[in-house]
């Protein structure tokens, strides 16, 4: 075990800074000159040599990456131009409703997919196993903007018991911050949901019929007891791998969902960072979400541990 | 009346588009303290026979029969009640001990949980009953042995524990399908040993499922001998291995290692495999591969009186049957 976190600790921090390479190679190397691409074709040459200037982009690149990366590690991120404060500020500020929404959306989800799983497989192939899985073919295909448009379109414009859009900030008090999470959220978990309820029945359904669960109901427990007590957790392996895999798609449809909702979340950031060709926000940004998705997919290994024995000895 | 009493017991198997006739018309008993063998290749109808029983046969088989378990037809009884009986009053060992525990759960709670369910302990006192059985069933180091997982544990302790957890509850009947025939022969013996014990110890009634003949010689006072899902040949285990009656438990006797049953005949494999159950017809299901097969064999032989408790179902019995091999 302690060998096995020490392993998977290393290879956290490797595959981060294998991001901040590749991130620093696609952003500043290779578009040649970061200058001309924060400013536009139409730069007039002064204006470029004094930007080269501002930004250091007269040194060379490994000493510019060096010096990124003693920022990362001293948590000073360097300044936004198109927003004039810190990038470490600005991340955070927009952490506040992204971090919620994501994990929001990816509970909301495993709770509907929980749900709507097991009930589909403790009804193999009845009406409500049948029922449930027409409910996700709909739900896997309907995309999340467009979810989200309707929820507006009904909840918002119609019946007007949420807003369209926009934050107020959690200044503003805990409800009010929630209330205008409530259409984002779901517009996020409905795909997630369906494609996770599936993974649930499918391998639920693969659990209980293992020779396990047999003996748990020769010892007298109901169809219900078995799966509960026996199947569940063993049928969970799966899922949370799952889970773990979702997160970072959760992560990206955050970008869309911000801009249709207006929430100033890190995905509009860097959606908007992107169209101001903000470098700096950019580069670091896209190093603060690979490390969230590696740091849920290391959550994720903890998960194993906490479900499988097997694994525990293992390691 | 018997501990258990199943009759005219059939199994089909029904889809869309075909029925398959499983087991047919099986019919036999277990009395208290007594233990009834059952034998045959694999596929001939035992397990599914066991787990009738139970009422756990998998989903789309029909069941047809009776089987009374204490009085008491179990084809009627609803869910609940089967629940109650299952694990309390019927106990279930199963064949492969490396996959009948759940690999989550320690080996103590799933040794209490049925003491939990039936019985109504509370966890510390469902937890030194099982203590109690480990011990009973000589695991060693039975204390750490509660909160060990499956995957700690040995084939021959896992099979100790499914012991422990079928016999938790004390029931009347235990069903033993091939308990030993995943581990090696020095764990075999010890298991067998463990639970013929133990029966005794209860005065229940055991069902052991086998298809190893020393085995059976052994340990069992009656026997059934299966075939293609039908009972070819019912004797006390004495006479069936001195003077089997059917073809087909003359070929078994011949294919098993001679040293178990004390004499010394050459050892001859059945030539031929079990026909599967969507072959079956009319005729004696196992005239494929039998020597003295006719023409009236085409026509299903009937179960005929042999003696006292000897039943066989063969065209050809006077015809060399009766005899030793
Ligand atoms: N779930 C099932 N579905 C279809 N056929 C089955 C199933 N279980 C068993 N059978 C068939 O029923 C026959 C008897 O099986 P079984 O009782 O397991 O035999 P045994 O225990 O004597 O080896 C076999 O031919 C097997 O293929
Ligand atoms: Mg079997």
């Amino acid at each position: 075990m302690k060998l096995s976190l020490l392993h998977r600790s290393l290879s956290w921090i490797i595959t981060l800074w294998a991001v901040t390479v590749i991130a620093f190679v696609v952003l500043e190397i290779l578009p040649g000159d970061p200058a001309l691409v924060l400013l536009g074709p139409d730069a007039q040459p002064d204006t470029l040599a004094a930007l080269r200037l501002q930004l250091g982009l007269d040194r060379p690149a490994y000493v510019r990456y060096g010096e990124w990366i003693l920022g990362l590690l001293r948590g000073d991120l360097g300044i936004s131009y198109t927003y004039d404060i810190s990038v470490r500020e600005l991340i955070g500020s927009r952490l506040k409703v992204t971090i919620p929404l994501a994990v929001l959306s990816m509970a909301l989800a495993t709770a509907l997919a929980l749900v709507l799983g097991i009930y589909a497989a403790s009804r193999h192939n009845k009406l409500g196993d049948y029922g449930v899985m027409a409910l996700t073919q709909v739900g896997v295909a309907i995309p999340s903007f467009w979810l989200g448009m309707l929820l507006v379109l009904l909840f918002s414009l119609t019946l007007r018991w949420f807003s369209a859009g926009g934050f107020p900030g959690w200044e503003a008090g805990l409800w009010p911050g929630l209330k205008a999470l409530v259409l984002p959220v779901v517009a996020l978990a409905v795909a997630q949901a369906a494609v996770l309820a599936r993974v649930v029945r499918a391998s639920l359904l693969d659990v209980l019929g293992e020779d396990f669960v047999r003996t748990a109901r020769s010892k007298g427990l109901t169809r219900g007891q078995a799966l509960r007590r026996h199947a569940l957790r063993n049928a969970l392996i799966p899922v949370v791998t799952v889970i773990g895999l979702q997160f970072a798609h959760m992560l990206a449809g955050t970008i869309v969902i911000e801009n249709v909702f207006s929430l100033p979340g890190l995905g509009r950031l860097i959606f908007q960072s992107i169209n101001q060709r903000d470098l700096m926000v950019i580069k670091n940004v896209v190093v603060f979400l690979a490390a969230i998705v590696i740091t849920v997919n290391f959550i994720v290994d903890l998960f194993y541990l906490a479900i499988d024995p097997r694994l525990r000895q293992a390691s | 009346m018997a501990l258990l009493e199943v009759q005219n017991l059939s199994i089909r198997l029904e889809r869309a588009d075909e029925s398959v006739d499983l087991v047919r018309d099986v019919s036999f008993s277990v009395g208290e303290g007594e233990v009834v063998g059952v034998l045959g290749e694999s596929g001939c109808g035992k397990s599914l026979t066991a787990f009738s029983v139970l009422g756990l046969l998998p989903q789309g088989m029909k069941i047809s029969g009776r089987i009374a378990f204490d009085g008491e037809d179990l084809l009627t009884l609803d869910e609940k009640a089967l629940c109650a009986l299952r694990g309390n009053r019927i106990g279930m060992i199963f064949q492969e001990p490396m996959t009948a525990l759940n690999p989550v759960k320690t080996v103590g709670d799933q040794i209490a949980e049925p003491l939990r369910l039936h019985k109504r302990l509370g966890r510390a006192a469902a937890r030194s009953e099982a203590r109690r059985l480990l011990e009973r069933i000589r695991l060693p180091d039975p204390t750490a042995a509660l909160d060990a997982y499956p995957h700690q544990l040995s084939g021959g302790q896992r099979q100790r524990v499914v012991i422990a957890m079928a016999l938790a509850c004390r029931p009347n009947l235990l069903i033993a399908d091939e308990p030993t025939t995943a581990l090696d022969t020095t764990v075999q013996r010890q298991i067998l040993d463990l639970l013929v014990d133990l029966v005794e110890e209860t005065d229940s009634g055991l069902l052991l499922i086998t298809h190893d003949i020393g085995i059976m010689a052994e340990t069992t006072d009656r026997v059934l001998v299966m075939y293609g899902g039908a009972i070819v040949e019912a004797a006390p285990t004495a006479a069936l291995v001195n003077s089997p009656a059917h073809p087909y438990t003359r070929a078994l006797l011949q294919a098993t290692p001679q040293r178990a049953l004390g004499s010394d005949a050459r050892l001859e494999p059945i030539p031929g495999t079990v026909p599967p159950p969507s072959s079956h017809d009319v005729g004696c299901r196992f005239r494929t591969r039998c020597t003295l097969a006719t023409a009236q064999c085409e026509k299903s032989p009937p179960l005929r009186e042999l003696g006292p408790g000897r039943i066989a179902a063969c065209w050809r019995l006077e015809q060399g049957g009766g005899t030793a091999p």
